[in-house]
């Protein structure tokens, strides 16, 4: 079980490339992202650090099981589908806003829904199955992708393009008071932690999560490639032109050797694995959420066929998102991601407040 | 477990979400995409300016005919051209022409003409950086003359089309000191930076190719000066450590060359508004009159420094009169002090930036003679 913990994390860590974290931070860079990274860095640490302590107190139990233990039951049936929306719209979120740079890069001739037709019900099938078949499918996933997400941020980082009096020329702004919006993004990057809510279900009963120093480690590192890469390659301010900035920095390296010579062709590829696998691991957590409101819910970690509930849980997130899609373009879209995720972050610090609290509870006897 | 009956009866459920999930696959029509023997790739678009009022643009296309034998001299090319009053009008005007469907994404060479560069590019490159489809990482060059008659020159090596200005600028066929490269993403960094300017390499045409050895310097919108072929080069020495470069002295009139296989230069800026450069250059002999081997080699290393000194200063002193920085000499004074102003500082102390250079050149032989 160790190691899907740090799959899911090392999944939300890498998506925030391409979602708009970098474009919050990278606007925030001359007032406060730079003090937001080493805050967000702190605050998500500790909040990934308490979280799987607390966690580790309730083997086998997610967080419906959880509130069930503690709260009263019109107050779990209240929340539940909050959690639910909540994991519903990152992923859906994740989804629309990858739909739409493909569509914007690869096939401008279609229509974006064309596409979203494609993607969702791929992510509907995927959704549906076991939290089981989930993990597996997460690990192969993060096998394939994680090397060469790598290789293209070190590539970055070695490439002659790259200007590092630019990156010194940001760092200075250090000393500017942090802002909520850039330290809701520099969070985002360490909340992969947040889908053991569910996942801690399929852990067994003495379940310790082992070298939880990788968190700080990984998360350090793709949190300062993410927000300086792209002012390496594209300067202190030219950076603030681009929409999609990671785009066109994979745009900016070649690898003349390679067997695709323009990196962002590998770079997107690699980015839509990432995507249909959050926005798979996303769904079938809002499912279970929802399906958790009612009290005689059994949880199976593993099931031939999937049960029809989750086909019509799944398929109505499909609907919606797929609604959604058709208002939402980049502009609303942009708006849209700096609320949620500063909303995101205080909610996601509550529910982790709310388990540390419950688990020292835990610690004498009930 | 639910019971064999209850799955039983959720079974036709599933299969008509399935059914359902199917239909909707249908307006799926693929109609995005074009064969590959329906389409023209591009392989080098120039942009220049007409001379006249209503189009002020001349677009160029060059576009590869493919051919099932790949041999020096035997590519085809088609070159098409239209005057028109914006960029993408043009290059849609030129679809007009044409029985296939355009390709940019394999375009790798933008020419921009000596008269657009001259007098604005930010149209042109703004263009270039918000089509989707057009690489970050192409290159951007200046023409001697007209954009067009560098696209309508057919070098006689060239394998296939468009190869032989791939070539001269990916830094895999021939390696230059003298030629610079530009990316594309590059020359948008510049123009948008505080204390970087652009620059172009500029291409002429001659009797069997191309002939890149010139650096124009543009300042955010227009050229302001053209570097010479042997500042072109020390501006490669002293700005990217390029090896396999030159550099010269001369000892009783007779020249001296030494070949560089190792650079190094660092340089501050200090408020006082000095800049301090050290370079150091180590090499063997490739050029000398007899008997250098028996010379005193610290006196020549000191003539090699002092003439490297000399000619850096030249460098430096026009770049500065023309009031550019390809350098980035003002990037590197905004990173190293701690001031919202810095910039502004800088803006204000450039034009008075003094130059202290140091040189160091090391001979490490005189080649297999004496």
């Amino acid at each position: 079980m160790n190691r899907y913990f740090y799959y899911s994390f090392v999944m939300v860590a890498m998506l925030n490339l391409m979602l708009y974290v970098p474009a919050v931070l990278l606007e925030n860079r001359l007032n406060g992202a730079v003090s937001s990274l080493i805050v967000a860095l702190v605050i998500g640490t500790l909040l990934a650090y308490a979280s799987t302590s607390a966690l580790s107190k309730f083997p086998g139990l997610g967080l419906p099981e959880i509130l069930r233990l503690f709260l009263p039951e019109w107050l779990v049936k209240t929340l539940l589908p909050v959690y639910a929306f909540m994991w519903f719209f990152a992923s859906s979120f994740a989804l629309i806003g990858f739909t739409l740079l493909m569509n914007r890069v690869l096939t401008p001739d279609q229509p974006a829904w064309n596409l979203y037709l494609i993607l969702g019900l791929l992510c509907v099938y995927g959704a549906t199955r076991s939290a089981l078949t989930i993990l597996y499918l997460l690990e192969i996933t993060m096998l394939l992708v994680a090397p060469l997400v790598l290789l293209i941020l070190f590539k970055g980082v070695r490439s002659p393009d790259l200007s590092w009096d630019a990156i010194y020329t940001i760092a200075q702004y250090v000393n500017r008071f942090p802002t909520l919006s850039s330290v809701g993004a520099g969070t985002f990057i360490f909340t992969g932690y947040i889908n053991m809510a569910i996942f801690n279900r399929v852990n067994p009963p003495n379940f310790r999560l082992k070298g939880r120093w990788i968190i700080p480690a990984t998360g350090t590192l793709i949190l300062l490639a993410t927000f300086f890469l792209p002012i390496g390659f594209h300067g202190t301010m030219g950076v603030e032109r681009y929409l999609y900035v990671w785009t066109q920095t994979a745009d900016s390296m070649t690898m003349r050797y390679g067997f695709i010579e323009r990196v962002v062709f590998v770079f997107l590829f690699l980015y839509l694995g990432l995507s249909l696998m959050y926005a798979i691991t996303g769904w079938n957590q809002s499912m279970e959420f929802i399906l958790s409101v009612s009290k005689k819910y059994k949880f199976k970690v593993d099931y031939s066929i999937a049960p029809a509930a989750n086909w019509w849980v799944c398929g109505s997130f499909f609907v919606l998102s797929f609604v959604g899609l058709l208002f939402l373009n980049e502009r609303i879209d942009f708006e849209i991601a700096e609320v949620w995720l500063i909303v995101r972050m205080f909610l996601e610090a509550a529910t982790v407040l709310f388990l540390i609290v419950v688990s020292w509870r835990r610690k004498k006897p009930i | 477990m639910k019971s064999r009956a209850a799955r039983k009866r959720m079974m036709p459920l599933r299969s008509w979400l399935l059914a359902v999930m199917a239909l909707l696959l249908l307006p799926l029509g693929g109609c995005g995409f074009v064969d590959i023997d329906k389409r023209f790739f591009v392989v080098a678009v120039a942009i220049d300016k007409s001379g006249s009022e209503q189009k002020p643009y001349r677009i160029t296309l060059r576009l590869s005919i493919p051919n099932s034998k790949i041999e020096p001299g035997m590519e085809k090319s088609q070159v098409e051209t239209i005057e028109a009053a914006e960029i993408s009008e043009g290059v849609r005007r030129i679809k007009a022409l044409l029985d296939k469907e355009l390709d940019l994404g394999h375009c790798k060479m933008f020419v921009l003409g000596k008269k657009l560069s001259h007098d604005d590019i930010s149209d042109a490159v703004d263009w270039m950086v918000r089509r989707r489809d057009i690489q970050g990482s192409a290159y951007v060059a200046m023409a001697g003359s007209q954009g067009y008659d560098i696209l309508q020159k057919m070098p006689l090596s060239e394998r296939y089309s468009g190869n032989s200005l791939f070539l001269t600028f990916g830094g895999d066929g021939t390696r230059s000191s003298y030629i610079r490269t530009e990316h594309l993403f590059d020359l948008q960094r510049r123009r948008t930076e505080k204390g970087m300017d652009p620059y172009l390499p500029v291409i002429r045409t001659t009797g069997n190719g191309y002939e890149v050895d010139r650096l124009a310097l543009l300042d955010k919108t227009k050229v302001r000066t053209i570097l010479t072929p042997e500042e072109t080069q020390l501006f490669n020495q002293l700005d990217q450590q390029y090896v396999n470069s030159i550099i010269k002295t001369k000892l009783d009139g007779h020249p001296i060359i030494l070949t560089a296989t190792d650079i190094s230069s660092r340089y501050t800026v200090s408020s006082n508004g000095i800049l301090k450069m050290k370079v150091n250059i180590a090499g063997a002999i490739e050029e000398a009159p007899n008997n250098v081997f028996n010379q005193d080699w610290g006196e020549l290393q000191k003539m090699f420094e002092r003439d490297l000194e000399k000619d850096a200063m030249a460098l430096f002193q026009k770049i500065q009169k023309a009031g550019v920085d390809p350098f980035g000499f003002g990037l590197r004074y905004r990173a190293t002090h701690l001031s919202s102003r810095a910039y502004q500082e800088w803006l204000e102390m450039y034009p008075r930036l003094k130059f202290e250079i140091q040189a160091k050149v090391k001979i490490q032989g005189t080649g297999l003679i004496k």
